[in-house]
């Protein structure tokens, strides 16, 4: 059986990035995920520069990515984009511009062109400093959590300093009552709603970062809770990388996903789902 | 002090000036999301509905998803007038919003299984079933937890996630979507001849009730805009829908009313048993008769009146075949919208 980097390699588009699927046309998603994948692993060398120059070719004039070159407006891909090139240590000026726009990326409340201001714009609303899906929209956990893991430790300005710790004010305001995650607000029109394993572990994964004390018991427990009840790839391997960085190991769950794989070597045929699977298998992302 | 006299000519045209300031600013009040001219335009294509042919809504009581659900649609199917599917490509699109404790939030897989059985019969030449989950990230996930995965797996029907299928920029007519001319949207849903709407007949406690037309909005791709499609909450989700709707290719309803949802739906809301089938080549008067078998006012479902006064779709001349609505007359508990 090929193993899951020769499906990487296999499914790569001609053009250097990757798909959803195998035979999709490149988007900016996948293709972060499986150059975060294979950028280790030397007979991956080739696929993994090409994937680079792929990256770099969809990048917007103003620093941001789309789903594709196609899409003329940049949004949370980005974050993606910028972990991934983060990495690569060769194009310090298309990284700048990334952190320069997401950075800046306006809010329902804040534009863009107020972030660009010396001083942070002052707003009584916490929520208004977080990060949206696309420019001029409210923000959700997981476009916050993606960019606060993109964003810490390389973005030095305040306003980046200040966003991140309003993420923080965010993570803890929006932790539901079990504990953990959902996709944004814990009680939507007044909806108690559970807490989900994908933004779940996203979260997680930032505050490892950011706020490591932040993370409760409770916050774990949630996770396993929905990995129990959706046995997707996705949510079990995003879910076990989560608990690997918080140094929980889990020999049963890391067998589940094994057994789950195609004879291709891939995880449903999914270069994206594959990737979270061999960064959940190494344990960092 | 004398009060000044008016005359009865002079108090007339007064009111007749009131009465004309206060229509404007009615109009101006209840178009401010359109515009006016698109309002007099949209009304004008409503009244229009009138010297078109009554649109014909199929319905049909049956109590349990035991019974057989392939005849039963058959049934429906021709009473309604269906269109001619022989050779076209077809979307199926149940709702599949995410996975909730026992199922209820979504459209049963033996209705979809009876969907691509009669679909079979009617000598289509290709099936695909797409979804896009509002809630997870990986819709399969709902597929399988519904118990979908099955059915499609003994029929040998794809499933298509649309939050990740390739995108293709469509232009949107009449201005729905603010500050964009177009959507980006699945290509197997732009490829698609006919979509058929499959939804689970629920209270929503933002649309009012989500039906065959709210149900379209699962086609929209997360990739682009966020989960849960979060267009909804920059453009408003009635101006969404009905964008949306008006982009896609024609869309014909087949609703799972046989175990409904009433009160806060779509996804904590309770079951209610009402064991209702109904199947139409108009989604809207689909939805509307299904609205008011829920016990709801046309009026208080912003993307139904809506879509009636604009004309998108037959809501002037609707006629039920099959069983009576008063045989399958139900009074849902109101989400906490309405």
């Amino acid at each position: 059986m090929p193993s899951a980097i020769d499906y990487l390699i296999d499914a790569q588009h001609e053009s250097g990035g990757w798909g959803y699927t195998s035979t999709q046309k490149p988007v900016v998603e996948p293709t972060a995920a499986v150059l975060l994948a294979i950028r280790n692993e030397p007979l991956a060398n080739n696929s993994y520069q090409r994937g680079i120059s792929w990256l770099l070719s969809s990048q917007h004039q103003d620093g941001g990515w789309g789903i594709n070159k196609n899409d003329p407006e940049s949004g949370w891909q980005t974050a993606w984009a910028l972990i991934a090139l983060s990495y690569y240590n060769e194009n310090q000026a298309s990284i700048s511009k990334s952190v320069e726009w997401l950075t800046t990326v306006g809010t329902l409340e804040i534009s863009q062109a107020e972030f660009q201001k010396p001083e942070i714009p002052k707003r009584d609303n916490n929520d208004a400093f977080i990060w949206p899906w696309l420019p001029g929209q409210a923000g959700w956990i997981e476009p916050t959590a993606m960019a606060v893991f993109a964003l810490e430790g390389i973005a030095k300005t305040r306003l980046a300093e200040y966003r991140i710790s309003a993420a923080l004010r965010y993570f803890r305001k929006y932790r539901t009552a079990d504990g953990g995650w959902n996709i944004g607000n814990a009680t939507p029109l007044d909806t108690i709603v559970l807490p989900r394993a994908y933004p779940t572990a996203l979260v997680l994964l930032a505050l490892a970062r950011i706020a490591r004390p932040e993370i409760q018991i409770n916050d774990l427990k949630a996770l396993r809770q929905d990995m129990q009840r959706d046995p997707s790839i996705l949510t079990q391997a995003s879910g076990l990388l989560a608990l690997r960085t918080l140094g929980e190991d889990d020999e049963t769950l890391i067998s589940n996903i094994t057994e789950q794989r195609l004879q291709n070597g891939s995880w449903d045929d999914n270069p994206f789902f594959t990737a979270w699977v061999i960064m959940a298998s190494r344990g960092y992302l | 002090m004398t009060v000044p006299k008016v005359s009865r000519r002079a108090f007339i045209r007064l009111a007749l000036l009131g009465g004309i300031g206060a229509g404007i600013a009615y109009i101006q009040h209840q178009t401010a999301g359109v515009g006016l001219l698109n309002f007099i335009r949209w009304s004008f294509r409503g009244q229009l509905q009138w010297l078109k042919p009554p649109a014909i809504v199929g319905l049909g009581k049956c109590p349990s998803y035991d019974e057989d659900l392939v005849s039963n649609l058959r049934e429906l199917w021709d009473l309604s007038e269906m269109p001619d599917l022989r050779g076209k490509s077809i979307l199926v699109k149940p709702n599949l919003l995410d996975e909730v404790d026992n199922n209820i939030a979504t459209t049963h897989p033996r209705i979809v299984a009876a969907v691509l059985d009669l679909l079979a019969e009617l000598g289509v030449s290709k099936i695909v079933v797409g979804e896009g989950s509002a809630f997870r990230r990986d819709t399969y996930s709902v597929v399988k937890s519904c118990g979908l995965s099955q059915t499609l797996d003994s029929h040998g029907i794809p499933f298509i996630d649309l939050n990740y299928d390739e995108l293709i920029p469509v232009k949107v007519r009449d201005g729905w979507i603010r500050n964009s001319d177009y959507l980006w949207l699945p290509r197997h849903v732009m490829e698609a001849d006919t979509i058929v709407s499959v939804p689970k007949l629920k209270a929503h406690h933002w649309a009012g009730v989500t039906l065959s037309i709210k149900n379209l909005l699962g086609v929209i791709p997360s990739s682009r805009y966020g989960w849960p499609k979060n267009i909804i909450h920059i453009n408003g989700i009635n101006a969404t829908i009905l964008g949306l709707y008006q982009s896609l290719p024609p869309v014909i309803s087949i609703i799972d009313g046989i175990i409904g949802m009433e009160g806060n739906g779509p996804l904590y809301g309770k079951p209610v048993q009402h064991g209702l089938l109904a199947v139409g080549r108009d989604p809207l008067a689909v939805d509307i008769i299904c609205t008011q078998l829920m016990g709801f006012s046309i009026e208080t479902i912003p993307h139904l009146s809506g879509a009636a006064l604009a004309g998108i779709g037959q809501a002037k001349k609707i006629v039920t075949r099959g069983i009576s609505p008063d045989q399958l007359q139900k009074h849902y508990e109101a989400p906490p919208i309405l």
